[in-house]
């Protein structure tokens, strides 16, 4: 039986003058999965995401979403993808109801659509009290939440998520989950980028590891946490050292006078 | 710690930020230490030889008045001026407020305008008549620096304070962009204010100016340069005692930032607007969504209505010629209120400028940005033809010439349509974005004068445009009849209509295909 892929990304490059943000990215999503995408702060995450959704123009390599070329048929694209990116720049000056609305109308949703579908993605994230303050005064997981809103509104077939869960309290956290795996359970893709690895673990179950622009390690989360942690599996992926916690021994002076002079008593 | 290690701490780090800035912004810093020094200097000179004039005193007072006000309102205009040293960056620091207001003094002290203001202030040691005199002199010039100073830091942590909330914010930016397009047109109006600076005028001003606290410090000099030392102590007293104001005001204010009991307000959104329906009821779901959302943004940013209200003078200028014919009562003048509907073109070369990092909101909800564009330039429009319609009706009402209305109208939409058009052009192809605050020149995402440069161009092309239309429905309602007039209007509309949907469907396409160089033009990165 043929996979059905939901992102198919190869040969992904991308510099910023000198600096060579992702330096050949291959990527083979399967479709209906929960798929993380992890990496140190600069391994290139939010860079590739950005390619993928069509943010920004790569220098080289290709980019399918559903089958349909990112850069050769956008507007398809983006029809069936939702996103929330890592820096949230809405639009400050609109209501968190009216933000909703607009973007539900310019995915040509009906009214009625899109009102049923608002309250109840309020409602769910918690923000219904809030929604009719301006996205200029919200918090910024309240930010968080009336974004990735947005982004289900249209019961996307691919969602894109970078750092969803940053600064988001527990119980939302909670809801949003739930609502993650119904999305999943219904056909849809999730790419989902975070540093918790903790939930990446628990809610992946397919993991890319980035690394200076590269794919350093890929594949179900079992094949690359083996018996260990995912948060093993990174660090041994990434090459991190232990950091010498005796050359920081000053940290823990006051402790250790008082244990030292203990031991004299 | 003590305070003068914290103030040295504070120093420091104030070179080291002034220090750190790019190449470009060091040397206009250094240029503007120049200028501080070649201005100072020069007006140094004129205090010290203009001290033989009869009304010598008076305008020493007047002036050191204005310069004392200039102090107060300069943070207003520059957005807070030093925003590195805010106090809220020292909260989490173990310092009392006492403290840091001191320190906050010291680096206050270090700066071009500080350095002009002190050449200046020095330069009335020059007006002294004796030895006493002059000692009394340079306690003012001492208690005038250090008011101004104190003053600006005030002003500085009052903002911090009452801007918390955003419709505050939204308030005071409005207020800013007009006292600033004031203060441009008083600049330019400098000389007839220097002409109209009488020696009665100037004398009835400082009878005025020195019962008010900001002037008490001004007179005190103004009668030490006069030989009047005796008469002169109880203002400088009272110039003290204000100095010791200013300076509690501003420790309680910046006590109230520290402990968060400047509290914000957030503004609420709890009506449906009426003309949302009608909209609705005209376009699709995405035109009628960025429609919308176009003429929220327009009402609820300031800088939007900034924009308009800078324009609006010109318009007036516009008109002036046409007075004639207003209190003639002349039916033609009615044609002239096609005239408001420029401002919109004025406004309208950069659409998505204003809340430009927020695109990609558009670019990712909308693949095909026709829409998009489309409704943006329909809310222009929309605001281009209301004042015109109401405008032709007010003139009609007045001179009864009611049937100049629809070729009024039919001139206003032809020349909206082809400046929107090319709107539509410059707004995609040559995005960029418009900062929330003040930017100073050389400060990243300053466009300098490109914005206003681009507008005018654009205006120029929309008027080629337009011109024959415009030309021709003008003359057909002035010399032959209004049925006429409206019988050519309609044409020019038929022809500006046919490009300004030529222009909204290809810029639609191509902004559709170039939406990442769309996003990083209109991100602060670029």
């Amino acid at each position: 039986m043929s996979i059905e892929w939901a992102v198919q990304v190869q040969g992904l490059h991308k510099c910023f003058g000198d600096k060579h943000a992702v330096a050949g990215v291959d990527l083979a999503v399967p479709a209906g999965t929960f798929y993380g995408l992890l990496g140190p702060n600069g391994a290139g995450k939010s860079t590739t995401l950005s390619m993928i959704t069509g943010l920004l123009r790569p220098d080289a390599g290709s980019v399918m979403v559903s089958g349909m070329d990112v850069w050769a048929d956008p507007v398809a694209v983006k029809a069936s993808i939702g996103v929330v990116p890592e820096t949230l720049l809405l639009f400050e000056r609109l209501s968190g109801r009216e933000l909703l609305d607009y973007v539900g109308r310019l995915r040509r949703l009906d009214r009625n659509t899109v009102t049923e579908r608002r309250e109840q993605l309020l409602d769910v994230l918690g923000l219904t009290d809030e929604a009719d303050k301006l996205v200029a005064d919200f918090s910024q997981g309240m930010r968080k939440k009336i974004s990735l809103a947005a982004a289900l509104l249209h019961a996307p077939r691919v969602l894109f998520l970078d750092e969803p869960f940053e600064s988001v309290d527990p119980i939302s956290v909670r809801h949003i989950r739930t609502l993650l795996d119904t999305l999943v359970h219904g056909g849809a893709t999730i790419i989902f980028s975070s540093h918790v690895m903790a939930t990446v673990q628990s809610l992946c179950d397919h993991v890319t590891i980035l690394d200076h622009g590269l794919v350093v390690a890929s594949g179900t989360m079992a094949a690359v946490c083996g018996d260990g942690s995912l948060e093993d599996a990174f660090a041994t992926a990434v090459g991190a050292e232990n950091l010498d916690a005796a050359s920081l021994s000053w940290l823990a002076g006051q402790r250790a006078i008082e244990v030292e002079a203990d031991a004299h008593d | 710690m003590p305070t003068t290690e914290l103030t040295r701490l504070v120093v420091g780090l104030k070179l080291r930020l002034l220090a750190s800035g790019s190449g470009l912004q060091t040397s206009l810093r250094m240029l503007a230490y120049a200028v501080a020094l070649l201005v100072g200097s020069g007006v140094a000179a004129a205090v010290i030889l203009r001290a033989d004039r009869t009304n010598a005193s008076d305008e020493l007072m007047f002036w050191l008045t204005v310069l004392a006000l200039g102090w107060l309102v300069t943070p207003l205009l520059l957005g807070g001026g030093e925003a590195t040293l805010t106090v809220d960056r020292f909260s989490l620091f173990p310092i009392t407020v006492r403290q840091l207001n001191v320190a906050m003094v010291g680096a206050s002290l270090i700066g071009a305008p500080v350095l002009g203001t002190a050449i200046v202030l020095g330069a009335i040691l020059g007006r002294a008549t004796d030895a006493v005199s002059a000692v009394v002199l340079a306690c003012c010039a001492l208690v005038m620096l250090t008011t101004v100073v104190v003053g600006s830091r005030l002003g500085i942590a009052l903002m911090s304070a009452g801007l918390r909330g955003r419709k505050a914010r939204d308030g005071a930016a409005l207020i800013v962009a007009v006292i600033a397009m004031l203060a441009g047109l008083a600049f330019q109006l400098g000389f007839f204010i220097v002409e109209w600076l009488t020696p009665g005028r100037l004398e009835a001003a400082r009878s005025v100016l020195r019962w008010l606290p900001f002037g008490w410090t001004p007179e005190a000099a103004g009668r030490a340069s006069d030989g009047q030392v005796v008469s002169a102590l109880p203002f400088l007293g009272a110039g003290t005692v204000w100095l010791g104001a200013v300076f509690e005001l501003w420790r309680r204010t910046t006590d109230r930032l520290f402990t968060g009991a400047a509290t914000a307000a957030a503004i609420v959104i709890d009506r449906r607007s009426r003309i949302e329906g009608v909209i609705a009821s005209v376009a699709p779901p995405a035109v009628e969504a960025s429609w919308m959302r176009a003429l929220r943004q327009i009402r609820r940013d300031p800088r939007e209505l900034a924009q308009f209200a800078g324009f609006m003078p010109l318009i007036v200028i516009m008109a002036l010629p046409s007075l004639d014919l207003i209190r003639q009562g002349d039916p033609r003048i009615v044609l002239a209120s096609s005239m408001l509907g420029l401002i919109v073109a004025f406004t309208s070369m950069n659409m998505f400028g204003m809340d430009g990092p927020s695109f990609a909101v558009d670019a990712l909800a909308s693949g095909d940005l026709t829409p998009v564009v489309l409704g943006k330039a329909l809310a222009r429009a929309t605001l281009g033809i209301v004042p015109v319609v109401v405008g032709a009706a007010g003139l009609a009402a007045y001179t009864g010439g009611w049937h100049f209305v629809i070729p009024s109208v039919l001139i206003a939409t032809t020349a909206l349509l082809a400046a929107l058009a090319v709107s539509v052009y410059v707004t995609v192809r040559y995005p960029f974005v418009v900062p929330e605050k003040t930017m100073s020149i050389g400060m990243q995402g300053n466009q300098g004068c490109l914005p206003g440069l681009m507008s005018m161009i654009g205006l120029f092309v929309a008027l080629v445009i337009s011109a024959p239309g415009v030309a021709a429905t003008t003359a057909a309602s002035t010399l032959v009849s209004a049925l006429l007039g409206t019988l050519v209007g309609v044409v020019s509309v038929a022809y500006t209509l046919w490009i300004f949907v030529y222009v909204v469907k290809t810029s639609g396409r191509w902004a559709s295909l170039h939406v990442p160089e769309m996003v990083e033009a209109l991100s602060f990165r670029s």
